[in-house]
């Protein structure tokens, strides 16, 4: 483990606590600047917008990126295995990397949905994402024309 | 939950959670699945959360369904939640990343998706990256352009950029009696400057293929012409640069023969050597020169605000914002121009002399071409430094590639053993929108490849010594004294043709396969679509943005 700090405890909605070693917990901006503003380390930082399943998904992503002497083949193979999640697990996480002004994480998020996104047919990504096709045949008829250039 | 004691079980959650999600119908195969796993209570408690949320989902939007397609809602929607549900800011920064093309393919998906990615300011920046601002080609086409959506007016774009891979006729241009040194084309009012040996600079009609005017000798050799709409310049051999100011109300903008007003002309020396490039901007006026120098010029002022020296004979410089670039000898330069400091230099770009520089429009891409035949792209990136980045190679001349002109996708060149290059540079770009961290150890095994061009045009014998591109057409001049403008636009109609009959077929398909679902099908998914396709074509008033589209394709067809 790390070298003994000041624990955080962070509590999400769904009354989960999370305790965080203070150099790991200040990564996360918006932790950084409650601590800051008030000494927290007694106290609970109550997490309202998040759920116990996604903070630990967070949380492990952060353990694991302040890690000392890691080296980047193995980060990249964390990131690799991280972001094998269902979409909306990703979903969830990227809504909490936001609300946590996350931006490292928020980046690796928004990559993975590219990946996701990029290079797939339409029906490809209505299935991986689960979206419903809500065109009538008429129109979707009439938005492949549109976009017809966009195939090519 | 303590996170420390979360560890052990890490791996049983994931797969767990994975496999519940995905596969809602092996909810029995999964709680097996959970049970060997030392799971703390919480975990189970949420798996069940979940799956009532599904139950919830299922009766809430399914009153009327049958059971079997019950199953169905829950397969396409594992989960009650999908990426549309996401704020519309945080899909949009999603969409931020994608390239045009994908994000062409993702407004296909389904109808809050089309508006997130076709109403994206996205659209507006990779126009003008690409082009800069659309040209308004006349007051009618101005109304035009405010109806249209900038996704609309980069897929126009986009779509003529094709014309150079078609067919072309070509006008040959006379009036210059010895070679021409340089060509400049102003596509926003059509038109086009040619000078070179004989002294006198000469403006063209660039649709027509007409002689328009042209000016007096003016006393020597003229290699650089530069124009916008409202500044000609010339550059001469013995050092001074000629301009004229464009006159209100004139179609052509300047008078060259005999100016009425002669505050409307101007000469301004100082180079001390032959000026061999020149280039404008908003407010400054580049010109390089022999005598190893690179003059920055106040445009309304004339004074000379820097001087830029190099170490060797400039050939040719590509100004963007407050960067200039510059080819001397045979290395490249990227200098600041306000601090009037050397940002970033390549030497020996070329094997012998540098002759030729274009630039992009964001000013990020960097062409060079040199006395030995080859095309060299760089990539100007700038983290805490400024850096070069070699890109790619071409080697598609066998003489000296004096002239390059860029319009994206396309890079030009002109070359002394009398063929033009054309080069497409769209599989090159990085995508650079992304947040992918480079590669380097795949950029620079590109780097040592040579690139094949897309198209060769030949049918010169002599040194060509200039070319420019601009409204689907190139413009090519050298030693003959000849100017030729090959002449795209003709393929863009062809094209146009080819698109409208895809579509047909498009539309004849999707009509067969409405018939057979209506003759075969008496499901209720069946049943659906015929009625809301009856019910289109009784309404005769759609939503305006399909109205408008029918209006559109019907034109083009």
């Amino acid at each position: 483990m790390m070298s003994l700090g000041k624990l955080i405890t962070l509590k999400t909605n769904d009354n989960e606590e999370f305790k965080l070693d203070k150099t790991v917990a200040v990564k996360l901006e918006i932790i950084k600047n409650i601590v800051q503003d008030v000494d927290c380390t007694s106290n609970v930082i109550p997490l309202p917008n998040i759920d116990g399943k996604t903070m630990t998904k967070v949380v492990k992503y952060w353990k694991k990126h302040s890690e000392e002497g890691v080296t980047e083949v193995q980060l990249k193979n964390f990131d690799q295995d991280f972001l094998k999640m269902s979409h909306s697990e990703l979903h969830d996480v990227h809504l909490a990397a936001k609300y946590l002004d996350d931006n490292q994480l928020k980046e690796v998020i928004i990559q993975e949905f590219l990946d996701r996104i990029k290079g797939k047919p339409i029906e490809e990504i209505r299935e991986v994402f689960g979206i419903v096709n809500d065109y009538t045949p008429e129109e979707e008829e009439e938005v492949r024309r549109e976009n017809a250039w966009a195939f090519e | 939950m303590e996170f420390e004691c979360q560890r052990g079980t890490k791996i049983g959650l994931e797969d767990c959670s994975i496999d519940c999600v995905d596969y809602p119908c092996r909810e029995k195969v999964d709680t097996s699945f959970i049970e060997p796993s030392k799971n703390p209570k919480s975990f189970i408690f949420g798996f069940e959360k979940q799956k009532s949320l599904w139950r919830l989902d299922g009766k809430g939007g399914s009153l009327s369904l049958k059971c079997e397609e019950l199953l169905a809602v829950n397969e396409v929607l594992p989960d009650c939640r999908s990426i549309t549900d996401l704020p519309p800011a945080l899909i949009s920064e999603i969409l931020n990343c994608l390239e045009p093309k994908e994000l062409g393919v993702v407004s296909c998906v389904n109808v809050s998706l089309y508006r997130l990615a076709s109403e994206h300011h996205v659209w507006k920046e990779f126009y003008c990256e690409r082009w800069g601002q659309p040209i308004l080609l006349s007051p009618l086409g101005a109304e035009h352009a405010d109806e249209k959506s900038w996704k609309e007016l980069f897929v126009e774009r986009e779509f003529r950029s094709k014309t150079f891979m078609g067919r072309y006729s070509i006008d040959t241009l006379y009036g210059h009696t010895e070679a021409v040194r340089t060509v400049s084309v102003l596509s926003s009012k059509k038109l086009l400057f040619t000078s070179g040996y004989d002294q006198i600079v000469r403006m063209w009609d660039l649709e027509e293929g007409l002689s328009i005017a042209s000016s007096r000798p003016l006393g020597c050799t003229i290699r650089a012409v530069a124009a916008d709409s409202r500044l000609l310049i010339a550059g001469g051999t013995d050092g001074f640069i000629h301009g004229w100011r464009a006159e209100d109300g004139n179609p052509h903008l300047f008078d060259l023969r005999s100016p009425q007003n002669q505050n409307m002309e101007f000469r301004v020396w100082e180079h001390e050597g032959p000026i061999t490039c020149l280039a404008l901007d908003l407010n400054k006026m580049y010109s390089g020169s022999w005598d190893m120098s690179i003059r920055v010029w106040d445009r309304s002022s004339l004074k000379c605000l820097k001087v830029l020296m190099h170490n060797d004979w400039v050939w040719s410089l590509a100004p963007h914002d407050t960067t200039v670039a510059s080819a001397a000898g045979s290395d490249l330069y990227v200098w600041d121009t306000n601090i009037g400091s050397e940002l970033a230099t390549v030497t020996n770009v070329h094997a012998g002399n540098a002759f030729s520089l274009a630039r992009s429009h964001t000013g990020k891409l960097l062409f060079t071409g040199g006395e030995d035949g080859a095309i060299r792209m760089f990539e100007i990136s700038r983290n805490d430094k400024f850096h070069l980045r070699r890109v790619a190679t071409w080697i598609p001349h066998s003489g000296a590639v004096y002239s390059l002109a860029f319009e994206f996708p396309w890079l030009v060149s002109a070359s002394s053993d009398g063929k033009l290059s054309l080069i497409d540079v769209r599989k090159l770009l990085r995508t650079n929108r992304s947040y992918v961290m480079e590669k380097p150890s795949k950029v620079d095994n590109r780097a040592k490849n040579v690139e094949p061009p897309q198209r060769m045009l030949h049918g010169f014998g002599s040194n060509l010594f200039a070319v420019d591109v601009g409204l689907d057409r190139i413009v090519c001049a050298g030693e003959e004294g000849i100017v030729r403008i090959w002449n795209f636009s003709e393929a863009l109609e062809v094209e146009q043709r080819v698109r409208a009959l895809r579509g047909l077929r498009l539309e004849n398909r999707m009509r067969r396969r409405k018939l057979q679902s209506e003759m075969t099908g008496k499901g209720s998914r069946a049943d659906q679509c015929s009625v809301a396709a009856k019910k289109n074509q009784l309404n005769g008033d759609r939503n305006s943005w399909r109205n408008k589209r029918r209006v559109t394709g019907k034109l083009k067809a």
